[in-house]
C-alpha cells in the first residue's frame, strides 16, 4: 500500500496537474490579454510529472493577464471558449479533467475502504486465533481456584491422616508407662 | 473443548466495534452525511466530484445570464430610443418636404434634425459598466467621434468584432452586434441618413427632402430588423435562466441524493448504537470481576 498503490496515485495526480496546467497555458497562450499582449503562462508548473502537483501555482500577477481576447481587443471574449475547453477538453491521458480527478477519487475511496475492510477482516482473525490459543493455554482462575480448594481437603484429610496417627502413637505409648489404671 | 478462560479480548473487541458504530452513527446525526470521505462511499464520492464541478458551472451561468440580461436590456432599450428618435425625423422631414414652410422654419426642422443626430449618437455611445455597447469588442473606445472627413460627420472608432457568452455547456449567446453593422451599415447608415436629411432641410429642395426622409425611413426599418437580434437574446436568457434555476434544484436534490443522510433512519441507528454500547459496556462490568472465589466465604 504505501510502496507501490500511495506512489501510484501521486504519480497520477501529477500527472493530471501537469497535463492541466500545460493545456490550461496553450489555451492562454492562443489568446490576448487585457493589454493586448499574447496570453503568458496562467499556471507556473515544474517541468516533467515529478512533483508537479505540489508546484502547481498560478503563475500571473495581475487578473489583467488572463488572456480572455481573441483578437487583442479589450473588450473581446473570444478566447474563454479555448481556456473552458482546457477544463472540459480531453487532456493526453484521454480523459477530461474533471473526470480524471473523478476517477482518481473513485480510486482512492475503493483502496481506502477495502483496506478498511481487510483490517477488520485480519482484527477479527486475530481474535479467533488469540481465542483458540487462550483455549488451550490460558489460565482460568476459576479451575485454580476449584483446583485450589481440592489441593486444600487433600491436604487437610493428609493432615489429619498425621494427627490421627499421632494421636494413635501417643496412647500407645502411654500404655507402657508407669501409671496405672 | 475448553473456552477461552480470558474474557478480555473478546469484551474489548465489542466494546470497540460498538463504539465504532456509535461514533459513525453520531457524526451521521451531527454532520446531515452520509459520506464524509471517499472510502465511505467511493462511487457516490466520484459523482459528487462530477456534481460540485457541475453545480460551479451551472452558478457561473446564471451570473453570466443575469450580467449580461441587462446588458441586453441596455443595448435593447437603447435601439428602442433609436428607434422613436428616427420616428420623429421622419415626421420632420414629412413636414419639411410639405412645401409650406419658411426658410427660418425650415432651417428650424434642420436644427431639431441635427438633434436628433446628436441624441441618436449619444445612444450609439452608450456604455454598460464602463464597456461601450456598440463598438464592437473595442469596448474601451468610444465608437462615434465627431468627423469632418465623414459624410455623416462621425466616425466609427470601434471594430466587427461580437462577443459571445456561455450560459450552457453547450450553449453560447451571441450579445453584441457592432455599432458598424447597426449604426453606419454601408448600405443602410442611420447616421448618414439622417445627416443626409439635415443637409437637404438646410438646403430647402423639396425633392431631396423627400428623398432623404426616404432614407431615414429605410434605416428606421433596418434599425428594427437588429433590434429583433437583442429581443431575440433576451427571450433566450430569459428562458436559459429558467433552466439554469431549475437545474441548480436538481444537482442540490442530487447531491443530497449522492452524500446526504436519512434522518429519521440515522436517528433510530444513532439510539440503536447507544443501546448496543451501554450494553456492551454493562455486560464487560458485569461479567469481568465475577470468579469462583467472590463466592468462596473466608472459614470461620
Amino acid at each position: 500500500m504505501r510502496d507501490q498503490v500511495i506512489p501510484g496515485f501521486l504519480n497520477q495526480l501529477n500527472t493530471l496537474a501537469s497535463q492541466f496546467a500545460t493545456a490550461f497555458n496553450a489555451a492562454q497562450a492562443k489568446g490576448f490579454d487585457s493589454n493586448g499582449n499574447v496570453g503568458g503562462n496562467f499556471f507556473s508548473v515544474s517541468s516533467g510529472t515529478a512533483g508537479a502537483a505540489a508546484s502547481l501555482s498560478v503563475a500571473i500577477t495581475d487578473p489583467s493577464q488572463i488572456a480572455i481576447s481573441s483578437d487583442g481587443s479589450a473588450g473581446s471574449n473570444g478566447n474563454v471558449a479555448n481556456l473552458s475547453a482546457a477544463l472540459t477538453g480531453s487532456l493526453p491521458s484521454g480523459q477530461s479533467v474533471s473526470n480524471g480527478y473523478a476517477n482518481m477519487v473513485f480510486q482512492v475511496g475503493s483502496d481506502a475502504s477495502n483496506a478498511s475492510s481487510e483490517s477488520t477482516a485480519i482484527g477479527q482473525n486475530l481474535l479467533q486465533l488469540t481465542n483458540q490459543q487462550s483455549s488451550i493455554s490460558g489460565v482460568s482462575i476459576d479451575e485454580e481456584t476449584t483446583n485450589l480448594i481440592r489441593f486444600q481437603t487433600a491436604y487437610e484429610a493428609a493432615a489429619r491422616i498425621v494427627s490421627t496417627i499421632q494421636q494413635l502413637s501417643t496412647v500407645t505409648l502411654d500404655m507402657g508407662s508407669s501409671q496405672s489404671y | 473443548m475448553r473456552v477461552n478462560p480470558n474474557l478480555v479480548p473478546d469484551i474489548l473487541a465489542a466494546i470497540q466495534q460498538s463504539q465504532a458504530t456509535l461514533n459513525t452513527a453520531l457524526q451521521q446525526v451531527s454532520t446531515g452525511k452520509s459520506v464524509s470521505v471517499p472510502s465511505d462511499n467511493p462511487a457516490a464520492s466520484a459523482d459528487m466530484v462530477q456534481n460540485t464541478i457541475e453545480s460551479g458551472d451551472v452558478d457561473q451561468y446564471t451570473q453570466n445570464v443575469s450580467g449580461v440580461l441587462t446588458m441586453v436590456q441596455t443595448a435593447d432599450s437603447a435601439l428602442g430610443s433609436v428607434v422613436s428618435a428616427l420616428t420623429q425625423a421622419i415626421s420632420l422631414g414629412t413636414e419639411g418636404a410639405s412645401g409650406t414652410n419658411s426658410a427660418a422654419n425650415q432651417q428650424a426642422l434642420a436644427q431639431q434634425v441635427q438633434g436628433i443626430l446628436s441624441s441618436v449618437v449619444s445612444q450609439a455611445n452608450l456604455s454598460y459598466e464602463g464597456a461601450y455597447l456598440f463598438g464592437g469588442t473595442a469596448s474601451s473606445t468610444v465608437p462615434y467621434t465627431a468627423s469632418a472627413a465623414s459624410p455623416s460627420g462621425y466616425t466609427y472608432n470601434g471594430n466587427d468584432g461580437v462577443n459571445s457568452v456561455a450560459v450552457g455547456d453547450q450553449l453560447s449567446v451571441q450579445v453584441n452586434l457592432p455599432g458598424s453593422q447597426i449604426f453606419s451599415n454601408s448600405s443602410n447608415s442611420v447616421l448618414g441618413s439622417l445627416s443626409t436629411l439635415v443637409s437637404a432641410l438646410q438646403s430647402g429642395n423639396a425633392a431631396s427632402i423627400e428623398s432623404a426622409t426616404t432614407g431615414v425611413n429605410t434605416a428606421l426599418s433596418y434599425v428594427s430588423q437588429q433590434r429583433v437580434f437583442y429581443g431575440n437574446a433576451e427571450s433566450q436568457l430569459n428562458s436559459q435562466e429558467t433552466y439554469l434555476q431549475q437545474e441548480t434544484v436538481s444537482l442540490s436534490t442530487q447531491q443530497t441524493n449522492l452524500v446526504g443522510v436519512n434522518m429519521a433512519t440515522a436517528a433510530t441507528t444513532l439510539s440503536q448504537a447507544e443501546t448496543a454500547n451501554s450494553a456492551a459496556l454493562a455486560a464487560a462490568a458485569k461479567v469481568l470481576p465475577t470468579t469462583l472465589l467472590n463466592y468462596l466465604s473466608t472459614p470461620n
